[in-house]
């Protein structure tokens, strides 16, 4: 903080340039010693909250604008939920332009992360509850594998849309992607056993085209889980997870 | 949350970005047929440009859904979380464009310092509000009512506000912070209800 003056100040706290930061009426450099500031101070973080909520309640609720409709189809568009909650998302074209000086609240995330970091590393329900293709029996090759066999697993995206299933053949599983989204040449997705405490990593998928990788799971494999990493895979799951869905072998 | 869609429908805030962080669409859907019309409200004062607000409402959202964590509900309300959150974007636009705007207008001329208009901008701005919320503006002094209203509502930084009321900065931040202090006691402890 610069000791400049003008800012009068409450026992190091910048009361008044607090003030005008929750009405985000400080300019470029101002906002962010700001933000240093509330990175070390609780105290001055729950001013702020309190001044938000004091400005919030100047905000009618006015009835919910006709946008659901874009906000549904932006976060079906390939978005996924995080693995854990250090996960990086891409920024939509479309919002990028709304983000360029998006420092200024750099801070307001980075207190939410701290949060956050504490959670473990979980796997999370992603796309539970897709049913498996009534045990239903493919057929066809793929890449020179053949793809004939009773689907044994779907793994579904976070909207329950199947992106990619394992047909148990005469050789041995096969795994057939068949619609994850395509990714950078800087990433690749990564294929996980998510049964224990720690997923376990059961090989490397490429850039999702439509495929058949052939692979032969633990028996004992019940979950599995598609992530993205980057590219060279991760020794655990670093990225978001695109898909999961559950092994179910025919009794 | 569980499979039932009722189950959104009476989960409290926290439990609903909990519920937004596990991936559950849903659970966006609720909080956006909670909050929305807040969110689209200071973003639609703030921007006054219906399409840019709606940009605005929009990535408030889609960013629920992305980034999950950046809500800490230890630290305050969902609602005023996502206001300031919009808030701050609609700032964002605003001030780009009147940056840009300014670069337009000192390209074109050489202009002296337009008097000061703040009064009327923020008579303007007051005018717009909801009879609730101006009543309760309306008990802090002037001064300082107008300094949040032309800040908060106009999205002037308290250099631009300064410049509209033709007043010095630093009685501008004086002002904005008593006035800000001013309404967290008609809400705390005289329990005004905005």
């Amino acid at each position: 903080m610069s000791p400049v003056t003008g800012r009068q100040r409450s026992e190091g706290h910048p009361l008044d340039d607090l003030a005008l930061y929750a009405l985000d009426a400080l300019e470029g450099d101002e906002a962010e010693e700001v933000e240093a500031h509330l990175a070390e101070c609780a105290s001055c973080r729950r001013e702020l909250a309190a001044h938000e909520e004091a400005l919030g309640a100047l905000v009618e609720d006015g009835p919910p604008p006709e946008l659901w409709v874009a906000v549904e189809s932006e976060i079906r568009a390939g978005d996924v939920a995080p693995m854990n909650g250090t996960a990086v998302h891409p920024v939509p074209p479309n919002v990028a332009h709304l983000d360029r000086s998006a420092g200024r609240r750099g801070m307001r995330r980075r207190l939410a992360l701290l949060a956050a970091a504490a959670a473990a590393v979980a796997v999370v329900g992603v796309g539970v509850g897709t049913q498996l293709d009534n045990g239903g029996t493919g057929s066809g090759t793929l890449a020179g594998v053949s793809t004939d066999g009773p689907t044994v697993a779907v793994l579904a995206d976070a909207h329950g849309a199947g992106v990619a299933r394992i047909v148990a053949n005469d050789d041995g599983d096969v795994l057939v992607l068949e619609g994850l989204p395509a990714l950078s040449a800087q990433r690749e997705y990564q294929l996980w056993s998510v049964d224990g405490a720690s997923p376990q990593s059961l090989g490397l998928l490429g850039d999702g085209h439509d495929e058949a990788v052939p692979l032969s799971l633990p028996a004992s494999t019940a979950k599995l889980a598609i992530s993205e990493e980057p590219a060279g895979g991760s020794p655990a799951p670093t990225g978001p997870v695109v898909a999961s869905g559950d092994v179910v072998r025919p009794a | 949350m569980t499979s039932h869609p009722e189950a959104a429908a009476s989960a409290s805030d926290p439990d609903l970005v909990a519920a937004v962080a596990r991936g559950d669409e849903r659970a966006v859907a609720e909080v956006y047929r909670r909050y929305s019309g807040a969110v689209w409200a200071v973003a639609q004062r703030v921007c006054g440009d219906r399409a840019a607000a709606e940009d605005v409402c929009q990535t408030v959202f889609v960013d629920l859904w992305r980034r999950p964590e950046r809500f800490d509900p230890q630290r305050g309300k969902l609602r005023s979380w996502l206001v300031a959150q919009a808030h701050a974007r609609a700032v964002d636009v605003v001030r780009s464009e009147t940056a840009r705007q300014r670069r337009q207008e000192r390209a074109a001329r050489l202009a002296p310092t337009p008097p000061p208009s703040g009064d009327v901008e923020a008579a303007s701005l007051l005018a717009s509000l909801a009879d609730h919320v101006r009543r309760a503006l309306d008990r802090l002094a002037a001064d300082d009512r107008d300094a949040i209203v032309l800040a908060y509502f106009g999205g002037h930084s308290y250099r631009e506000t300064a410049a509209l009321l033709g007043a010095p900065e630093g009685t501008v931040k004086s002002r904005i912070r008593r006035g800000l202090e001013g309404l967290r006691r008609l809400l705390e402890a005289e329990g005004v209800t905005l």
